[in-house]
């Protein structure tokens, strides 16, 4: 018993849509891909590595996958009887796109009352947009998040590594997991209708407020942080092996600490005698914030990450140091948790994160590797009656 | 058809109609993933100090004077909780507090670790009363291993997650954005957390304990790059270029700060663009392949084509070629986008002491059981109703804490 065992779920997800069926697939939902014969296009997206794509193979581990052509008659009829064993599907498509073959998610609903249909688009299903084609920068930029994002004098900048579309796939698996659990009452599906800009909008919690009471929009400010009376304080330092995160505290106890400890090595010696608890930085100008920053980063660069993150342990600082991926991967913290399981990845074993949280009981967790196109063909049609004979049959006209 | 929630106050209804959650969590991302289940009908009882309230009721912008209940900040976490106020440094406030957790399907926290073990309301205790109860905890790093008990807010996951090391241009330091993405990120996989347990429960009636950490969170959505890494392909920031086509990023365009995000993911659109560009044979840049090895002149082609266009000029012609597009919104753009009015994603409600607001919505619509976006509480509003209603209170016991300042 898992969190959603037996759940079975009918993964059709396309750009917008890997990462949803992963996450119910390792909170023990059956989670089934189906693709086009011959297999998801998108398998083959660079990073590739063991011969396989990273991006599709990282958001289909724990799947199972079935191919099938569902723009052909038969392939429909195969997959309404699929339908009919499964307590969810996940689509991906552009808006319209599935009511064109037939298999509008309103008309799979009706043909199957208790089944939850979850379509994750761009923009939802209607609205003025709802026909545009996007991608995760261009959701990005619409959301107002990326105006914001990176520094004065260059381009508005993206997160690293499609961070909308990974937003807009948990909405999709949160909204299927509530959908299902109102059908827990009553026997009854419903369709699910998911915007990844609603998800990057949701994201972006300060900059309508800002508009909407202040009338201003903001810039991008680089690793600065607006404080309250207007000015700026710096929220990353360098130190001597790399950068650390230390934002100016607001808890004046904290700031006196670390100045203390600065002024006992001889350094920020103007402010030892300053009262943090009558003046915090949210209090000054940016002039006297300047004076401060120049004051304690001395001290930063004196030390390595290590070595601050020991003094902040002990004397309660809300500091910590900056990993790039392989020392993030590395970290102990990681390690202690089980975070990482070794699954094959083409012809090589990688570490793959073996669960999305950590449970009391019947722990959520990795299932096994991204399917090849079709693993489950043989065991998922023929349990619907489909003989290996006219499997083969359905294999030779390009259906399977 | 769009199933769009709206605001209807006070009638409980939705998929969660029915559950209660006693919420301790306070800041980002304990209350953003309370929210979800709050706008679907879940009853969110916000235990709340009126000694120490919830940080966000003191975060900026204020409207209506500078109290608690002034925060917009603070409305756009909690819509449609209730806000108990109780002081949980009194025993006699912490025995109310468990009365309310007692009484509720799921406890919710993401206070400091061990705080709810110390006054006794931590999960060995309350489940060993209410063996069907289910604790969602969020926190930094996870409730177990090394950093355990690390201190933080929303972007130390940031940093160490790798997500900042990879944001930003190539050469240039990590980067730490105004929005702390892992206070977005990780209370959604602390709601997803909540329906697999509450989904668990009702089909074995046992509680659980579940550990969101925004590390791991962070991590799940950082995993390409995590198996790209180990496989021996060094992850560096490359600012705002795809891996897997070219190009794809902003673009300067007509006026001050104007930009245009072009993702050209095909050849079929690259033909399109090449051809109403006017660009005169670059046979290298036809395929994905040369437009990834020759980067620089492939965006550079765009970079000329939209400098003489505003953003949504060039995006509108983009967008008709079916190539995508947009413009980079700021945030009066973004609250005036004729999108995300068609959603309903952010409506004005009445609030008391603000005034109207607009109250931000799921980025999901339910067409047979939508949910429905009710007002932020004020602080301690609903301390006395939950206190008869849920906790078993009688008017006398409850004026008795009152006047004692353990309730507000």
């Amino acid at each position: 018993m898992s969190l959603l065992a037996p759940i079975r779920v009918l993964d059709l997800g396309g750009d917008w849509g890997g990462l949803p069926g992963k996450i119910l697939a390792e909170m023990g939902a059956e989670v089934i891909r189906i693709e086009p014969p011959g297999g998801d296009p998108a398998r083959r997206r660079a990073p590739m590595a063991g011969g396989v794509g990273l991006p599709w193979t990282t958001f289909n581990l724990s799947k199972r996958s079935v191919t099938v052509d569902i723009a052909a008659p038969e392939g429909q009829a195969m997959l309404l009887d699929l339908a009919a064993s499964a307590d969810a599907l996940i689509e991906s498509f552009p808006p319209g796109h599935l009511a064109s073959l037939g298999l509008a998610p309103e008309a799979l609903i009706r043909r199957h009352p208790s089944l939850v249909v979850t379509s994750l688009t761009a923009f939802g299903q209607t609205g003025p947009r709802a026909g545009d084609p996007a991608s995760d920068t261009t959701v990005m930029a619409l959301s107002g998040l990326m105006a914001v994002t990176g520094f004065a004098g260059l381009p508005p900048l993206r997160l690293g590594v499609d961070q909308i579309t990974s937003l807009a796939g948990l909405q999709a698996a949160l909204g299927t997991l509530m959908a299902l659990y109102a059908r827990g009452a009553d026997g009854l599906g419903q369709h699910v209708d998911v915007s990844a800009l609603d998800a990057a909008r949701l994201a972006n919690y300060r900059e309508p407020l800002r508009w909407e009471f202040q009338q201003a929009v903001e810039t991008r400010r680089g690793n600065l942080a607006r404080r309250g009376k207007g000015g700026f304080t710096s929220t990353i330092w360098e130190c001597r092996d790399g950068w650390i995160t230390w934002s100016a505290s607001d808890d004046p106890k904290r700031a006196r600490s670390l100045f203390d400890t600065a002024h006992a090595e001889g350094l920020a010696t103007d402010w030892a005698d300053h009262n943090f608890g009558a003046e915090l930085p949210a209090d000054m100008d940016q002039a006297r914030i300047d004076a401060l920053e120049t004051a304690i980063a001395p001290f930063f660069r004196r030390y390595t990450r290590d070595e601050l993150e020991s003094m902040a342990r002990d004397k309660g600082w809300i500091l910590i140091g900056f990993l790039d991926m392989a020392e993030a991967m590395a970290q102990p913290q990681l390690a202690a948790r089980g975070f990482w399981t070794e699954e094959q990845v083409g012809h090589l074993r990688l570490p793959v994160p073996a669960h999305p949280f950590v449970t009391s009981t019947d722990q959520p967790g990795h299932r096994g590797p991204a399917p090849e196109p079709g693993a489950d063909n043989d065991t998922i049609w023929g349990a619907l009656g489909r003989s290996p004979q006219e499997l083969d049959r359905l294999r030779a006209r390009g259906v399977i | 058809m769009t199933g769009a929630p709206h605001a209807r106050a006070g009638e409980a209804d939705g998929p969660l109609a029915g559950v209660r959650v006693c919420d301790f969590s306070w800041v980002g991302a304990g209350p953003r993933a309370t929210k979800e289940l709050a706008d679907h009908g879940a009853e969110v009882l916000k235990i709340e100090s009126a000694r120490r309230p919830d940080p966000s009721r003191r975060t900026p912008p204020f409207v209506g004077g500078n109290g608690p209940d002034s925060s917009v900040f603070f409305v756009m976490s909690n819509t449609s909780k209730k806000s108990v106020a109780v002081d949980l440094s009194d025993p006699r406030g912490v025995a109310v507090a468990r009365r309310i957790a007692l009484a509720s399907d799921m406890v919710v926290e993401n206070f400091g670790a061990g705080f709810l073990d110390r006054i006794g309301l931590g999960w060995q205790a309350l489940s060993e009363e209410r063996p069907d109860l289910v604790m969602v905890s969020i926190s930094i790093a996870g409730r177990t291993g090394p950093l355990a008990g690390f201190r933080g807010y929303g972007n130390s996951a940031a940093a160490t997650s790798g997500q900042a090391f990879l944001t930003g241009f190539p050469g240039g330091p990590p980067h730490l954005t105004n929005y702390a993405f892992g206070d977005v990120a990780t209370p959604l996989f602390g709601a997803i957390a909540m329906m697999g347990a509450l989904e668990f429960r009702r089909r074995t009636g046992r509680g659980i304990y579940v550990d969101v950490s925004q590390l791991e969170s962070m991590m799940q959505l950082l995993s390409p790059a995590a198996l790209a890494e180990a496989a021996g392909l060094p992850q560096k920031a490359i600012g705002n270029r795809e891996t897997w086509c070219a190009p794809n990023g902003v673009f300067p365009c007509l006026g001050e700060d104007a930009w245009v995000a072009v993702t050209i993911a095909t050849d079929q659109q690259w033909t399109a663009f090449r051809d109403v560009a006017g660009i005169a044979a670059a046979p290298d840049l036809d395929t994905v392949e040369g437009r990834l090895a020759h980067v620089e002149a492939a965006e550079a082609f765009v970079a000329d084509w939209t400098a003489a266009r505003t953003p949504d000029a060039a995006a509108r012609a983009l967008l008709d070629l079916g190539i995508p597009a947009a413009p980079v919104q700021d945030g009066r753009q973004v609250s005036e986008d004729a999108q995300l009015a068609h959603r309903r994603i952010a409506e004005r409600l009445d609030h008391p002491v603000i005034g109207p607001i607009r109250h931000v919505a799921p980025a999901f619509k339910l067409s047979r059981t939508p949910g429905t976006v009710g007002l932020a509480p004020m602080l301690g509003q609903h301390t006395g109703d939950v206190l008869r209603q849920v906790a078993g209170l009688s008017d006398a016991e409850i004026a008795e804490l009152m006047s004692a300042e353990v309730l507000q």
